[in-house]
């Protein structure tokens, strides 16, 4: 090799040694003021109203913004922009005749928005007209359809008049700067989400937007006036790795100090947890439940015992303990645990192939020589089952489930899709023959009425309105599905929500499989993260109590 | 030469206009409804906001009359407005390609340095240890799939030893000036790496080659009875002649790497183009997905061209009519 030659890979080499030791210690001296947050996702908005992705809505919902009433880690709700949460007994919650009501608010006068304008009721009842505008870009109008009108008698009190009964009318609505979005409106309503609030937005939260490097990262700054208490870390930091593979490399390598919509699975998590032990894996109960609609109209899944001896015929149990650790529990109904209407008691479907067999004898099928069961007609007890293409722990499970039934006399094909082909079609438009497979992602507002009435079954007829997708039908369930929608005192809806199930669970339109859990990382070196396990309260929904610990 | 060009110029608008229609066509019948999959995830939703969803976002019309709208709007100069985003498009993009050009000229000059450099040399030192050398790593640099190689680079390079970043473009909170020029340099490090891996694999296959062609003829055998050192006959007359093809390979060669950009954005967070494209295509935003495809297929158009026009220029033996 030539001295020429070797002088400039030494050279090289230097040059490299230096920004390899440069780089990483400037940086270092950084790091106390800052947390980066790694998602799999990038937000498409910041209104929270416009946005699809859940990424917009964990960066302004939590930090930009504070919400009238949000929800705590203990899924309870508590006061964020208002002086108090409106209920029944303290007379700020009223039932009206014909079916209306009355909820007051009261705005706290020390906030703000973060350019210094005072934040009022008069912005919430500009941002419900905006919202409801049918030319705004607003995802759903379900709820404000049900409001007559909001009112504010004065500059911190807002009246909602109710045109029908809405069990959680006390959780607040959306509230917009009216000075900044304003203009934009009036120019074009359907333009708002190109509107410059939804990319720079000024919010009244703990944490200021400060820019949107686009593909990379979103930086937000603490609000040095935000009157609930300065945030003690200076700056957070939203980065997007949208391959789960990657940011799990970065967690590990210490690169992001917590993560939020993050897409790992179990095994993500406690790799995370033996290869970097700086690292707290969180695994939070959420209300997401993995479950297997069964298609009623088919001419063996009509009959209940058949339903009934699947269920005795999968090991639920054993799924859980070899896929996910134990560490998913078991679902016997299609509330989870932490839920306020969840019912210990309905009926259970443990493992038991000796009753599934008898069920299924039952029902009329027989042995036939390939040890598939045959039904009355002779026709091959065979059905597809179907769930998104591509999730290897869904894919896991089906070959878990194939197996146990197949040893119970039914034989299973697996007929996969794409999620959007999934969740765009074939669900909603009730495209399974006979099982589809996935999960619900539910909040503490979730009622049954929509998955479980019969008149939500999508049909033609009805525009595909519905989210009823087995189209299972019981007049009794429908009836207290009726109550539950317009019962505002929690523990008369408890007992409704609880009865509903018992005959939920006797019905069995629904395997019920699993509870999922909410999964995020954080740096143990940073005090109070509690992650609330419900979607819309994200990760971040008490950063501005972080602290990096020495 | 003019009406070669004019006559590439036209074939280059068929096959874009060609190539737009088969794009939109697929990505109209890609099933997974853009509105239908907002409206599973809301089960409250009503056929009424769906309806007023699929005006909104203009997807209530026949696709054919949706293309010719798109065409329309995209001969005025107007790339449409994103529906993820609900910004235009041309701004979308502008934030992007910097970042793509970044990523892939540093590849491509790694590519090309290290890779005629390897050419050379194992031209040079044919069957050599050096030579055998450069050719397994050549073979395995055209079979390793970037992909994988990305994420093994990070498992490598940023976990084990923690040397790079795993993925993103630069630090947030930098100093601007020289600290952020330095911060780029360091992200660049990884992903040019293996964007320039193939590159580098192929070009010095080719170097290889055409260097041992050049070497064998009369002309620098000649330059060699002549006296001169090795060195000159080597980079003044061999060395001309066997860069010829290779320039023609590296105008061709760049479409290819801006189209491979896709999955290396993608695994290093970069980005860029390819990474718009991926969540584009994943989101249905059509009029996002539309446009880069259809700048990645003008870009394989132009460098086609270039590549003809600069070997005409290089070698006097060709002529274009």
């Amino acid at each position: 090799m030539s001295a020429r030659l070797r002088a400039l890979l030494a050279c090289a080499l230097i040059t490299a040694l230096g920004l390899g030791l440069y780089i990483p210690s400037a940086l270092a001296q950084q790091s106390r003021d800052t947390v980066v947050i790694g998602m799999a996702q990038e937000p498409d908005c910041l209104i929270g109203d416009f946005c699809q992705m859940a990424a917009g809505r964990a960066i302004e919902a939590n930090s930009v913004y504070l919400g009238m009433v949000p929800y705590n880690d203990k899924w309870q709700l508590f006061a964020g922009s208002v002086e108090k949460v409106p209920t029944l007994k303290d007379g700020d919650w009223q039932l009206l005749p014909g079916g209306k009501m009355k909820v007051t608010y009261k705005f706290k006068r020390n906030f703000t928005w973060q350019d210094g304008r005072p934040h009022t009721a008069l912005d919430a009842t500009w941002s419900y007209l905006m919202l409801r505008n049918p030319r705004s870009p607003t995802l759903s109008r379900t709820i404000l359809r049900k409001i007559d009108n909001m009112s504010a008698p004065d500059p911190y009190t807002l009246v909602v008049q109710w045109n029908e009964r809405y069990p959680f009318a006390n959780t607040g609505h959306s509230v917009y700067p009216r000075h900044i979005l304003e203009r934009d409106y009036q120019r074009d309503p359907s333009g708002l989400k190109a509107s410059r609030q939804a990319r720079f937005p000024i919010g009244n939260g703990p944490y200021k937007f400060v820019e949107w490097v686009p593909g990379s990262h979103i930086t937000l700054e603490a609000y040095d006036k935000y009157p609930e208490g300065v945030p003690k870390i200076k700056r957070q930091v939203w980065r997007f790795i949208l391959d789960s593979t990657v940011l799990q490399a970065n967690v590990i390598a210490n690169q992001v100090d917590a993560t939020e919509i993050n897409n790992f699975s179990i095994e993500q998590m406690l790799d995370i947890e033996k290869r970097n032990t700086q690292q707290t894996a969180h695994y939070t109960p959420a209300l997401i439940w993995e479950h297997i609609d069964l298609n009623l109209d088919n001419e063996w899944l009509k009959d209940k015992r058949v339903r009934q001896a699947m269920a005795h015929a999968i090991n639920r149990e054993e799924l859980s303990q070899k896929l996910f650790y134990g560490k998913q529990p078991v679902s016997h109904t299609w509330l989870p645990e932490r839920h306020e209407g969840f019912n210990a008691n309905v009926k259970k479907y443990n493992f038991d192939q000796a009753r599934a067999r008898a069920l299924l004898t039952e029902a009329g099928f027989t042995p036939g020589p390939d040890g598939i069961l045959r039904d009355r007609a002779g026709k091959r007890f065979e059905m597809s089952i179907m769930t998104t293409a591509g999730n290897a722990v869904r894919e896991q499970v089906q070959q878990i489930i194939k197996e146990q039934l197949r040893a119970v006399g039914l034989d299973l094909r697996i007929d996969n899709r794409p999620a959007g082909v999934l969740f765009g079609q074939t669900t909603r438009r009730r495209e399974f023959p006979y099982m589809v497979m996935y999960a619900w992602v539910m909040s503490p507002l979730t009622l049954p009425h929509s998955f479980w009435n019969s008149d939500q079954i999508p049909t033609a007829a009805n525009n595909w309105e519905g989210s009823n997708y087995p189209g299972w039908r019981n007049a009794e369930s429908d009836k207290l599905n009726n109550q539950i929608l317009e019962e505002i005192d929690t523990a008369k809806r408890v007992a409704l929500l609880k009865k509903q199930q018992e005959i939920w669970a006797e019905d069995l339109p629904v395997i019920p499989l699993y509870f999922r859990l909410q999964l995020n990382t954080s740096n143990k070196r940073i005090q109070n993260v509690k992650p609330a396990g419900l979607a819309g309260t994200y990760i971040n929904w008490n950063s501005q109590t972080w602290a990096w610990t020495q | 030469m003019q009406r070669f060009l004019a006559r590439r110029l036209v074939h280059g608008v068929i096959v874009l206009v060609g190539l737009s229609i088969l794009m939109f066509t697929l990505l109209v019948f890609t099933p997974g409804d853009p509105v239908e999959l907002l409206a599973a995830s809301n089960p409250d939703i009503r056929p009424e906001d769906v309806a007023m969803l699929r005006k909104y976002y203009g997807l209530d019309d026949p696709f054919y009359v949706r293309y010719f709208k798109w065409m329309r709007s995209v001969v005025r100069g107007d790339l449409g407005y994103s529906r993820t985003y609900g910004t235009p498009v041309a701004k979308i993009i502008g934030e992007r390609l910097r970042n793509t050009i970044w990523l892939v000229a540093t590849s491509v000059v790694i590519a090309f340095v290290i890779g005629a450099t390897a050419g050379i040399y194992s031209a040079l030192r044919q069957y050599s240890k050096t030579d055998y050398a450069v050719t397994v790593l050549a073979f395995a640099g055209h079979s390793v799939p970037a992909f994988w190689q990305g994420i093994v680079f990070i498992l490598i390079f940023a976990v084990w030893l923690p040397w790079f970043p795993a993925g993103g473009m630069l630090t947030p909170g930098v100093a601007p000036g020289w600290p952020a020029f330095l911060d780029r340099l360091w992200h660049l490090v990884l992903p040019s790496a293996v964007l320039a891996t193939f590159g580098m694999a192929t070009w010095a296959r080719y170097t290889r080659s055409s260097m041992l062609e050049v070497i064998r003829q009369d002309y620098v055998r000649t330059a060699r009875a002549k006296g001169n050192p090795e060195k000159v006959v080597i980079n003044k007359h061999a060395l001309r002649n066997a860069l010829i093809p290779i320039i023609t390979l590296v105008a061709l060669s760049i479409p290819a790497i801006l189209n491979g950009a896709v999955l290396t954005e993608t695994v290093f967070s970069w980005p860029g183009m390819g990474l718009l494209l991926f969540q584009a295509v994943l989101g249905h935003d059509y009029n996002v997905a539309m446009a880069v495809i259809l700048f990645l297929a003008l870009m394989t158009v132009v460098f086609n061209l270039l590549a003809d026009v600069a070997y005409a220029m290089a070698d006097p033996r060709i002529r274009y009519e």
